[in-house]
């Protein structure tokens, strides 16, 4: 992290070894904003998000002592939905101002974003309507439940998702990671417009959100547009709402799941849970070090990946990596194997090898340096660059602390991660076998 | 605009300078025939990338592109029009963001090059394990496509509309060529392609493009003999009656592919005509497609068209569910009609060309967009800068869209359904 410095009101921090400056700003209506100027785009990209996921299915509102749970698959919902308004469907005003508009909900969060390269101060101020002005009725809800059902259907036929889910499903007791993010025919069909609007008012606040620009765009002028448009809704200030997540167990509910799809050779997903729940910094450092971990581990530098693609065993499809939230943490590896059960004894066998030998510093530092390497890499794409940027925001941290966090890690930090995560006990399967 | 020489008889170097990205990418496309021994074409990428004599093994190569602060290597073919590529990729960090970054640029470099032309040899041609592997690797792909239920349905689509030709050609062959290579006879394909077939090497970044073109030119003049240019890219069958093809799979979703053949290509003068055409259609949001079978009708999650400007046809493709397939077919027939008819606003023309203009120039800030646009531009023999472009989609107009409905004329339309599970 370089110099902090304040010009009209905005604060600026610069990044040496990125060679990028972020300005911020609060804005009276409690919103966030951030942007990061890239002079030679000619794309301008924007995304607005709000701390709103598929978790959270309960919670209280501010002020009243009384829980209230939704079906899974709102926060999805709510997100098509948003884009439907009285006149029409918000597509066609910014087709009409030649950007390209999208959406997307994760376990965790639900974000909205445009890229353009023309009109600017239009998209921008579309995009807040897009956001700030719900409009649900009985007939609308209903026509989304037939797009959803096939979006939902479309989803069940896709193995690589199938046999994830399956893993959450062994991995978890009751925590709503178990569920699909858009989920059910039937949850979706319990949807109604009240329960859109009574999360609508929870969640998108602009308390609860964030707002990310980048492109060749003056950080000035975003501040105003932005503020401008928030004051006109005239927001009140909102408490905090509390969200109420179900106990989760430290054990995994199952040891191995397996179902048979229309597949050509069997998938298998190995997930280990990791009970240690981090916010904030923490939870990106936690992050970055099981990443590294696996890498060390099963990347292609590691002698075990090496011995298992000789083998035939795995193949290029095979990957691993490590998801964390406030509410869970779990690491995921697997691809395509002609003997699941085989590649699972493998693994376990790779992971006791490798706790009796531990790391070589060697290896930690050309992993650091490919770390830096890759992230250097990202900051290509003004879409990474967004969506990393409100991911980590939202989860109390920053996209531009991620490199001094990367540099402070010792190979203590992985040897540690390596023998306290990854145990058998702490392990489930998951399967999916061609159809017999 | 890249910037190209020649540095041996059908080997070119296209450079585009810019401090833009944070990286240096290459990516090498070296062209073969579609259609002859394409299972070989497919293997012998995978097997480069497994060792070269600087780098013998697959880890070996890994510690290496780690130590280039994570330079990333990937292999794979692709289809563009009759032409069949096998596509190297390799991006490094830029060097004004490490220290010596410069040094390193040239570390990649010549890997990239070690890679390529210098493979790690056994007894008889490549190393026998590598073959081996990577042949079984190469067919449970080909087998594997099935797993993915569209790209499975759109492998379908183009066998039974391009029957007969070239282009129904799976990129990865069949399995009962792949059982066919040898360490020899793959060895023997392998120095065919270096040595004979046009190779084009695309670098954009800030680099020291007269270094870069000595380095490659030397290396390059050990394995080239005899070029020989390849068969023109354009072939055009016209079948006389519209092909139905229903199939049933594992699934649940039914999947719709409808192709129609057009004469317009990217080396057309009309080619904007039918670009626009097929965003007004299909490729927004705010396209006809999208606003009447997912928004009106809601039959559909995903439904939308797209061109091969290559290959001169346009696709539509929806997922739906099998009882509505009738209702789905009408519904975008009617929508090909009343676009046929010129029943466009003028503000859906509008929409479609700014939707149209925004992504093209998005596009320009993406190295590896900005390669392949230039990869279809060579094999098209034909360069549009950018003003051209933008120009080009301006001055469409309705009746333009008229005419180029009535070169459009549907070949096949294809369905994947599931089979009632008992």
């Amino acid at each position: 992290m370089g110099l902090v410095e304040t010009t009209n009101e905005l604060e600026v921090t610069e990044n040496e070894l990125l060679k990028e400056k972020l300005f911020y700003q609060r804005l009276p209506a409690g919103l966030d904003v951030y942007v990061m100027p890239k002079q030679d785009y000619l794309e301008q990209y924007a995304i607005f998000a709000t701390r709103y996921g598929s978790i959270d299915t309960t919670f209280l509102l501010p002020g009243q002592g009384k829980a209230m749970s939704t079906p899974a698959g709102v926060a999805h919902f709510l997100e098509h939905k948003l884009f439907e308004k009285p006149e029409g469907s918000i597509f066609e005003t910014f087709a009409a101002l030649g950007a390209s508009v999208n959406a997307y909900t994760s376990y965790a969060l639900t974000s909205f974003l445009f890229s353009t390269t023309d009109n600017f101060q239009e998209c921008l101020e579309t995009l807040i309507e897009l956001v700030q002005k719900p409009y649900f009725s009985e007939a609308s809800v209903a026509k989304e439940q037939g797009i959803i059902a096939q979006e939902i259907t479309m989803y069940e036929d896709d193995p690589d998702y199938q046999v994830f889910s399956n893993l959450m499903q062994a991995l978890y007791h009751s925590n709503s990671v178990r569920n699909k993010i858009a989920g059910t025919i039937e949850s979706v069909g319990q949807i109604t417009p009240e329960i859109l609007y009574q999360c609508h008012s929870t969640f998108y606040h602009p308390q609860n959100m964030v707002l990310f620009v980048t492109g060749d765009i003056q950080p000035q002028r975003v501040m105003e547009i932005t503020h401008r448009r928030l004051a006109q809704a005239s927001h009140k200030a909102q408490g905090v709402v509390r969200r109420v997540y179900p106990h989760e167990p430290q054990t995994v509910r199952q040891g191995q799941v397996e179902i048979e799809m229309g597949v050509a050779r069997p998938i298998c997903y190995i997930g280990f849970k990791d009970a240690e729940l981090k916010t904030g910094d923490e939870l990106m450092r936690q992050q970055l070090v099981a990443s590294l971990t696996l890498q060390m581990l099963f990347g292609k530098t590691a002698g075990l990946y090496n011995r298992l693609y000789e083998s035939g065993l795995i193949d290029d499809s095979f990957g691993a990596y490590y998801s964390a939230e406030e509410t869970f943490a779990h690491s995921v590896l697997g691809g395509a194997t002609h003997n699941p059960l085989k590649l699972r004894e493998a693994i376990a066998a790779g992971l006791r090898e490798a706790r009796e030998n531990g790391i070589t510093e060697e290896e930690f530092d050309r992993q650091k340096r490919k770390s830096i390497g890759s992230f250097l890499y990202a900051f290509n794409s003004l879409e990474f660059i967004a969506g990393n940027f409100i991911s980590a925001h939202l989860r109390g941290s920053s996209l531009f602390s991620y490199l001094d966090i990367l540099q402070r890690l010792g190979p203590s930090d992985v040897e540690r991660c390596l023998q306290e995560q990854f145990s058998e006990a702490q392990m489930a399967v998951s399967i999916i076998w061609p159809r017999a | 605009m890249f910037k190209s020489e020649e540095i041996a008889p059908g080997v070119r170097l296209h450079f585009l300078p810019t401090d833009k990205y944070k990286t240096v990418t290459y990516r090498v496309y070296v062209q073969t025939a579609l259609g002859q021994a394409p299972a070989f074409t497919a293997l012998l990428p995978m097997v480069l990338s497994r060792g070269s004599s600087r780098f013998p093994t697959m880890q070996a190569i890994a510690v290496q592109l780690a130590e280039l602060y994570g330079a990333r290597f990937g292999c794979d073919v692709a289809k563009i029009g009759e032409r069949h590529c096998m596509d190297f990729y390799f991006e490094m960090v830029s060097p004004a963001y490490v220290r010596d970054g410069s040094e390193l640029l040239y570390q990649g470099m010549a890997t990239l090059l070690d890679l390529l032309l210098n493979p790690r040899k056994g007894a008889n041609g490549f190393c026998s394990e590598y073959v081996e592997q990577e042949k079984a690797n190469l067919e449970n792909r080909i087998k594997g496509l099935i797993d993915d239920k569209r790209s499975y349905a759109q492998q379908r689509f183009l066998e039974n509309m391009f029957q007969g030709e070239p282009f129904a050609t799976y990129k990865y062959g069949t399995s009962d060529e792949v059982k066919t290579a040898t360490p020899e006879s793959l060895w023997q394909h392998y120095e065919a392609v270096i040595a004979q077939s046009p190779i084009d090497v695309f670098i954009v970044g800030e680099v020291d493009s007269a270094a870069i073109a000595t380095s490659w030119e030397r290396a390059i003049a050990e394995v080239r003999n005899g070029y020989s240019g390849l068969p023109p890219v354009h072939m055009q069958i016209s079948q006389k009656e519209v092909r139905q093809v229903r199939e049933t799979g594992d699934l649940q979703q039914g999947i719709l592919f409808m192709g129609y053949r057009t004469p317009v290509t990217y080396s057309s003068a009309d080619y904007h005509k039918l670009l626009v055409y097929t965003g007004v259609l299909g490729g927004f949001p705010h396209s006809k497609l999208f606003t009447n079978v997912r928004e009106r009708a809601s039959l559909a999650y995903y439904v939308w068209s797209r061109v091969d400007a290559t290959k001169g046809f346009l696709v539509i493709n929806a997922g739906i569910n099998p009882e509505d397939y009738d209702e789905a077919v009408q519904i975008i027939t009617e929508q090909v009609d009343e676009l046929n008819r010129g029943a466009v606003t003028s503000l859906e023309l509008e929409k479609t060309k700014r939707g149209l203009v925004s992504a093209f120039l998005t596009m320009q800030d993406n190295a590896m967009a900005v390669v392949d646009r230039g990869m279809m531009e060579l094999v098209n023999e034909t360069e549009r800068d950018i003003p051209e472009t933008l120009d080009g989609i301006e001055a469409i107009t309705i009746e333009d869209l008229v005419e180029q409905g009535a070169a459009l004329k549907l070949d096949t339309i294809y369905f994947l359904e599931g089979q009632p599970i008992t």
